[in-house]
């Protein structure tokens, strides 16, 4: 499983590994244009794998007001 | 992915609508270009001129800060505590503590000191508290401006704010509000004081890789008034149609700044005075400001009586 902690919901999701940064965006309902994913503090692009038993960070890039 | 700049193969920020991707130091390379070149395009100011820097303690004012200082101009930042429980708290916070690191004293204005948080005006006024939070901001950036010498006032609106207000302003045929989408408004000689927005040219996904790279430490908790705030349904309009066609937002904004959309004839409004009370620039004998802030007592002070 990964584990992917959405930042600012502050809740944690598990979905099976390995996966695609694009396809965790997916699965968690992100779109790709507003959300960075990070591991150890590293931007993931789109196209990087995951390996199963990593823990990413979700952050979402839209403020508002 | 590779770095489409220098070839190494630790591409991070990958752009769909500049279809490249960079490294984090040629992305921080890449990011100064871009706002370098919105200032010059749009003449904002010149590396002579003072700038007061409007900091909430997000990514963008904190990364406009921190982007403007490390191009060597010469930029202060200001940051309004607006009272807002936790929120404020910890964003006030994320100022200090950045400032520390570039060993820069911010101007911190408190709205506590004279009864005007936005909680506080809120109750007293059942208006939009994002109404009042700005007219409040504007009326405090402005006037320190002013006292303080300062030739330009710069904000942290990105491409993805200025976007989002063009596509409401559209939606709305507010035509009239037009003319104040200029990534620069130039000063009246009622005291406005020039406003700018050199982040006009970086997304909001740019400008938080900006601050992740360089880790500059920001507030990722948005203000609790924003909830459900019309600009976010516009915002996640646009981001649609980017998910699909990389580049629209870009080219809905600067198509409408580089076309005939303001006509000569359309001045914006300019204050006419000054405010009999504080002095900045008014429409009327006493400025919004100064009418919201004698109605805010007037309510307290009748609360009491009635108490
Ligand atoms: S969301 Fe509204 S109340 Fe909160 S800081 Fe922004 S303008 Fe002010
Ligand atoms: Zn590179
Ligand atoms: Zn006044």
């Amino acid at each position: 499983m990964i584990r992917v902690r959405v930042l600012q919901e502050k809740k944690e999701l598990e979905i099976p590994g390995p996966a695609r940064v694009a396809d965790i965006l997916r699965e968690i309902g992100a779109k790709q244009t507003t959300t960075v994913v990070l591991k150890s503090g590293v931007i993931l692009t789109p196209d990087r794998e995951v390996e199963d038993g990593e823990t990413v960070d979700v952050l979402s890039v839209v403020s508002g007001g | 992915m590779k770095c489409r700049r220098c070839g190494s193969f630790e591409g991070e920020v990958a752009l769909k609508r500049h279809n490249a991707t960079f490294c984090r130091n040629c992305f921080v390379v890449f990011f100064r270009r871009q706002v370098k070149r919105a200032i010059s395009e749009f003449r904002m100011f010149t590396p002579k001129e003072k700038i007061l820097v409007c900091v909430s303690g997000g990514k963008d004012s904190l990364v406009l800060w921190d982007v403007l200082l490390d191009l060597g101009f010469d930029a202060d930042g200001m940051y309004i505590d607006l009272g807002i429980g936790d929120y404020s708290r910890e964003s006030r916070e994320k100022v200090l503590a950045f400032a520390r690191l570039r060993k820069r004293e911010p101007i911190i204005v408190d709205l506590s000191a004279e009864g005007m948080t936005i909680p506080e005006v809120t109750a007293r006024l059942r208006k939009k508290a994002c109404s009042l939070c700005g007219m409040i901001k504007r009326h405090h950036f402005n006037s320190a401006a002013r006292k303080g010498g300062y030739d330009v006032v710069a904000t942290g609106h990105n491409l993805d704010d200025e976007a989002s207000r063009l596509l409401g302003n559209i939606i709305q045929w507010n035509v009239k509000y037009f003319p104040g989408q200029k990534p620069v408004l130039e000063e009246t000689s009622s005291g406005m004081v020039r406003k700018v927005k050199p982040l006009v040219r970086v997304t909001e996904y740019e400008t938080a890789c900006y601050a992740l790279i360089r880790g500059i430490d920001y507030m990722i908790y948005e203000c609790p008034y924003s909830k459900g705030a019309t600009s976010l349904a516009y915002k996640e309009a646009l981001n649609m149609l980017e998910e699909e066609m990389p580049g629209t937002k870009a080219r809905f904004l600067f198509g409408f700044l580089d076309g005939e959309f303001f006509r000569e004839d359309e001045k914006e409004e300019s204050e006419g005075r000054s405010c009999l009370v504080c002095g900045e620039p008014s429409f009327q004998e006493v400025c919004s400001y100064c009418r919201l802030k004698e109605e805010v007592a007037r309510r307290s002070a009748a609360g009491r009586k009635g108490a």
